[in-house]
């Protein structure tokens, strides 16, 4: 690890913009900085395109400065050549390829490349799957023979497909948790429908995936008449075309099918979809429509206007959305531009409470691309960074190597790529505004908000009509949004006096206790928590009168950080503050309305404890969050009975799932009452709680 | 260039082993103007971009105890607007004159700035270093806000990133605090330090370690050496120098070793190990054996602790090595992630016992070779870009003796032999000369 690297963009850039823009008045005894010289032209390396017998197209890109080379094999057919209930297989099956072939392991290939200080990697996108190296050029032999042996013959060894396959179930779940890939997943899924870039892994399109699935995809779409050789750097074009002949000509040739590209949706009104994200402080909001093919003339103004509005950091959007009114951290705007037809997407993380200014402000921007002519100087910044840059990504045996190998495998004549900077350099402010018509209708959008249902819906409603989901992609009833008890009746007079030891579990390490002591106090009871976790110890402290109405809650922290929180119940009203360090909520004040049937936390497993369990049954109690600030509901989800051993025994346990708390929780209560908890789980971390002792 | 075997067209050939390729030869020329600046220029007439690239000679080695993190705060300072250029306004304008792989960054033994612009845009970049140097705005509103800034830099950064703490207090404790102050802290540094400082302290900071005479601007790609000098000229020649600061010292930095620590995690999902070494600096022959051997051991899928630890065994999830180079006393840091249910002694265990076998065996001469051929490929493939031919040489200048060592620097990698290895691991690599940090997980109890 050599340099800390801090100041990074942020620094900078966080002033940037709004400060550009009162920059003038300052500026007055200021001199400018200098004019531009000459600019050079570009030379870009000479191509040399052939193709070998079997149909294998095979690009040489000749550059002797540097004694490197890349090597790029590109095979037609990504995740869209794959069917919805295999979701996954592409990308998959990229990762794979370098894991074993009918002759070397996984080890091999990667211990030959490594010995040479080269590097080989797979990937697959939409359309194509590519496998590609770097090397030294006098590795360049070396380098091909890999390459032809890991996309001609892998071997999809077994206990590699399981591994590959199991750690991306475990990442798609945690995925899952991401309210960013909730978002924009949702966003693919409406704006392209049943079309096949709309398609999305599942849970249960990876567990489709065995062996032979592999094995299948392979031989359905790698031929060489579906595929590229570029092969960049300080190579020879004779002795490259006598290699690629060597590795890749007694490669067979073979019918592929096409790719085929339907079910875009038709165009239709703007609709927000909401998913409803209980207690969630901020919103992803992604909105967006389907823009151009590869070959649209239009690529370079939408460059352009993309930039403009939301291609950085010098752009429309974060000016105004985080600079002047710090709403975000930052909003972007992007273009894609893949076979078929790719979108334009804008893209930003805003608070809860200012959720529906800023999409109304979003929407008001593209509306104002699409109405009012961009002035000269936006014009200038964004054509001066866009034809200026184009050379730095263009400098490495990589990158051109990589740039043409994708200009070709779209359809696209190399030209796209070597006259892009005279494109974008042409491209006039009325070229932007007729693109930013044409493809940013605030009318006809897809919005996609994930975020607090509860606390945004309205807000938006006012905007465009809203259509509901929960968080697993369910309709939702707007009424789900009212925080409601479900009316179990939990009887009070089953509670007996009692203190419950636990251990904390990380990785299957020790790492904290804690113990409850449920108490009577007065005509109610008394909950008293005292955990050690690591350097943090906290404490809770619940009261609940008769009917198990809450009377008053306080938490404590201190060891790592100090902090308390204080709420008590009065009139119908949960008045109270919180003083903690800034990560973890800072200083508030509470004052929400308690809802019927209300708990505070930790009273919840109490009352779950005297209710009368059963399989099936789901049990919602609404509990107040210190650290929103508000109640929402906390669904318990009955499952089957479990046999369940921790240090204070083995027991029969139901399994019950909880959800809408601060994170998903899996709990074991004992099926003998009270239903105290056995064992619970953090959804998707390892760690875990053991009960340990009952006093 | 590249001598082989060329045109024949013939398969047969073309699969003969070439002779091994070496970067172009690296011309640069290297003077100073009268205030001391010293320049560096490395034209590439081929290249269409130029890197525009200034190290100062000063890092967190330089700060003594109640005086930390003003290196790093100088970091962020540097954007904050000079005589002619706005607030922040120095990103913009770079980005809007197509200019890109902007940054700076503070280490203990330098900080760097650069940008790479189109070939006609060297003028620009050449004004903005000049024009923060010579007149940076060190005002205390701007030394206020960036204090904010640079403590939520730490947040984000170290303090709620899992295992980030441990990590800083393993790099930093294998220095002994009282004889080696200079590594012996983080870069960052200490919030208390930079709160209570005036901004007069700032100013002086400023001064002293911003001088032309105690910074290198390098130039490499392609620009017209003519055309550069004149200009150069221009921006910095009028710049005053500064007396040339007192340099902190560093000796006994290893005397406290072995030592052992245990950090608590609240955000690490799993226990892990920590183990640094105490190792030589770059001026000592050991180094570039030692370097080598942290690549036999941790780097890459093939790696001696990755087939060990991570796939022979399952002990571990991840192995990570870290080759610290400082211009004074490095270490070689090893951070092994527990795999579930394995305890760190039995990390550690398996750990000593792969070093127990360098000590024991030494390396085979077909992984030394592999990790001078990695060497060599890093070097050539660094120098594809300006930038990178930039930050080579000012490496070389900095760390090395002089900007010709970008160059020779190889020679000696190339030069170590299996004894050398097993003789310098002896000599460093023993568990007298570390300290392990136990990294204990605890998620945070809010949580629950």
């Amino acid at each position: 690890m050599r340099p800390i690297q801090p100041a990074r963009r942020a620094a900078a850039l966080a002033l940037a913009g709004a400060l550009l823009l009162a920059a003038d008045a300052a500026g007055a005894q200021r001199q400018p900085p200098p004019a531009p010289m000459p600019a050079r032209p570009l030379q870009f390396p000479a191509f040399r395109e052939t193709s070998l017998p079997n149909g294998l197209r095979l690009l040489v890109v000749e550059n002797h400065a540097h004694p490197v080379a890349s090597v790029y094999l590109l095979v037609g057919a990504g995740s869209a050549a794959v069917p919805a209930e295999r979701a996954g297989l592409a990308g998959e099956m990229a990762e794979l390829l370098t894991k074993g072939t009918a002759t070397r392991t996984g080890a091999q290939v990667s211990g030959a490349i490594e010995a040479t200080g080269g590097s080989i990697g797979a990937g697959a996108t939409e359309d194509y799957t590519q496998v590609y190296a770097s090397v030294l050029s006098e590795h360049v032999p070396l380098a091909m023979e890999l390459l032809a042996d890991v996309a001609l013959h892998p071997s999809f060894p077994q206990d590699e497909v399981a591994s590959t396959v199991g750690r991306s179930q475990a990442q798609l779940q945690q995925w899952m948790a991401d309210p960013s890939y909730v978002a924009n997943r949702r966003f693919g899924e409406r704006l392209y429908g049943t079309h096949p870039y709309g398609r999305f892994r599942t849970s249960e399109s990876l567990a489709a995936l065995d062996r032979q699935a592999f094995v299948d995809f392979h031989r359905a779409h790698f031929h060489p008449g579906n595929a590229l050789l570029v092969v960049a750097g300080d190579v020879d074009a004779a002795r490259v075309e006598a290699m690629a002949r060597e590795r890749f000509g007694g490669w067979a040739p073979r019918e592929a099918a096409a790719p085929r590209y339907a079910g875009l949706p038709s165009a239709s009104p703007t609709r927000i979809l909401l998913v409803h994200r209980p207690g969630a402080v901020q919103s992803s909001v992604r909105a967006g429509t389907l823009a151009i093919r590869a070959g649209d003339a239009d690529y370079p103004a939408l460059l352009v206007m993309n930039k403009i509005l939301g291609g950085g950091t010098d752009s429309r959007l974060f000016n105004i959305l985080r600079e002047q009114r710090g709403w975000t951290y930052g909003a972007y705007t992007g273009v894609t531009r893949p076979r078929d037809t790719g979108r334009v997407m804008a893209e930003m993380e805003v608070r809860s409470e200012v959720t529906d200014s800023a999409v109304a402000e979003l929407l008001g921007q593209m509306r104002r691309m699409a109405a009012e002519p961009v002035s000269a100087e936006e014009m200038e910044a964004a054509r001066g960074y866009l034809v200026g840059s184009f050379p730095i990504g263009v400098q490495t045996a990589e990158q051109v190597a990589s740039q043409v190998a994708i200009t070709r495998v779209l359809g696209l004549p190399v030209e796209d790529l070597l006259q892009r900077r005279e494109r974008i350099a042409a491209v006039s402010a009325d070229d932007v505004r007729r693109v930013a018509a044409r493809y940013l209708r605030p009318d006809s959008l897809t919005v996609v908000v994930v975020g607090d249902a509860a606390r945004v819906m309205a807000g938006l409603e006012r905007i465009a009509p809203v259509e509901l989901m929960d968080l697993e992609g369910r309709p939702m009833d707007r009424a789900a949004l009212e925080v409601r008890a479900s009316g179990e009746r939990f009887d009070m007079a089953r509670l007996r006096a009692a203190t419950l030891e636990y251990t904390f579990l990380g990785g299957g390490n020790p790492v904290g206790r804690s113990t409850s002591t449920l108490s009577q106090d007065g005509a109610g009871w008394k909950s008293a928590l005292a955990l050690q976790f690591g350097p943090v110890q906290q404490t809770i402290t619940a009261r609940w009168g008769a009917d198990w109405t809450p009377v008053d809650y306080a938490e404590t922290y201190a060891g790592a950080f100090d902090g308390r929180a204080e709420v008590k119940l009065e009139n119908g009203r949960l008045t109270g503050s919180a003083a903690m360090p800034a990560q973890a909520g800072g200083n508030k004040t509470f004052d929400a309305a308690m809802v019927p049937g209300g708990a505070w936390s930790m009273m919840d497993e109490v009352m779950l404890s005297t209710a009368d369990l059963a399989e099936g049954k789901t049990i919602v109690i609404p509990v107040f969050n210190t650290s929103t600030g508000a109640v929402a509901p906390v669904t318990f989800k009955v499952g089957a009975t479990e046999s369940v051993t921790v240090p204070a025994g083995t027991f029969q346990a139901f399994r019950v799932d909880a959800t809408g708390g601060s994170s998903p929780l899996t709990l074991w209560l004992r099926a003998e009452g009270p239903h105290i908890v056995v064992r619970q789980e953090l959804v998707g971390q390892p760690l875990v709680s053991e009960l340990t002792a009952i006093r | 260039m590249n001598k082989r075997l060329v045109g024949t067209g013939l398969a047969a050939l073309a699969l003969l082993a070439a002779p091994p390729a070496h970067a172009q030869r690296l011309a640069f020329e290297d003077y100073r103007l009268d205030n001391g600046l010293r320049v560096i220029l490395a034209p590439d007439p081929a290249s269409p971009t130029v890197a525009v690239n200034v190290w100062y000679d000063v890092g967190a080695r330089d700060e003594r105890p109640g005086r930390t993190g003003f290196a790093h705060l100088f970091e962020h300072m540097m954007f904050q607007g000079s005589a002619n250029v706005g607030k922040g306004e120095h990103y913009v304008l770079v980005e809007r004159a197509g200019g890109d792989l902007q940054n700076g960054s503070t280490d203990w033994d330098r900080t760097n700035y650069y940008q790479t612009f189109p070939s006609n845009r060297l003028n620009l970049g050449l004004w903005l270093e000049g024009d923060r140097m010579r007149s940076l705005a060190v005002t205390q509103e701007n030394f206020t806000n960036q204090q904010e800034v640079v403590q939520e830099e730490k947040r984000q950064r170290t303090e709620n990133v899992p295992y980030m703490p441990a990590l800083w207090a393993t790099l930093t404790g294998v220095y002994n605090r009282e004889t080696c102050f200079s590594y012996a802290h983080e870069v960052v540094g200490s919030f208390e330090d930079l709160r209570a400082a005036p901004v007069e302290d700032v100013q002086q900071f400023f001064r002293t370690y911003y001088a032309p005479n105690n910074a290198t601007l390098t130039l490499a790609g392609g620009f017209d050496a003519d055309e550069a000098r004149a200009m150069i000229r221009q921006y910095f020649g009028d710049i005053p120098s500064a007396p040339a600061p007192q340099r902190t010292t560093c000796t006994e930095p290893f005397s406290h070793l072995p030592r052992a620590q245990t950090v608590q995690d609240a955000r690490a999902p799993l226990p892990a190990v920590m183990i640094a070494y105490g190792l030589p600096g770059p001026d000592d022959a050991d180094f570039y054996a030692l370097e080598l051997l942290n690549a036999v051991l941790s780097q890459g899928e093939t790696s001696r602790l990755q087939d060990r630890l991570v796939d022979a065994e399952k002990a571990a999830v991840d192995v990570t090595g870290f080759f610290l180079e400082h211009r004074g006393p490095g270490t070689g840091l090893y951070w092994l992630s527990a795999a579930p249910e394995v305890t760190n002694e039995r990390l550690l265990a398996l750990f000593d016992d792969e070093m127990g076998r360098v000590l024991r065996e030494g390396i085979t001469a077909e992984e030394l070779e592999k990790a001078k051929n990695q060497r060599r490929a890093q070097t050539i493939f660094e120098r594809q870009i300006p930038h990178g031919t930039a930050e080579a040489l000012q490496h070389a200048i900095h760390f090395h003796g002089g900007p010709q060592a970008a160059e020779a620097k190889l020679g000696r990698y190339l030069a170590v032999t299996p004894a050398d290895v097993r003789r310098a691991a002896e000599r460093w690599l023993t568990p007298r000369n570390r300290i392990v940090t136990n990294v204990v997980p605890a998620s945070t109890a809010g949580q629950e």
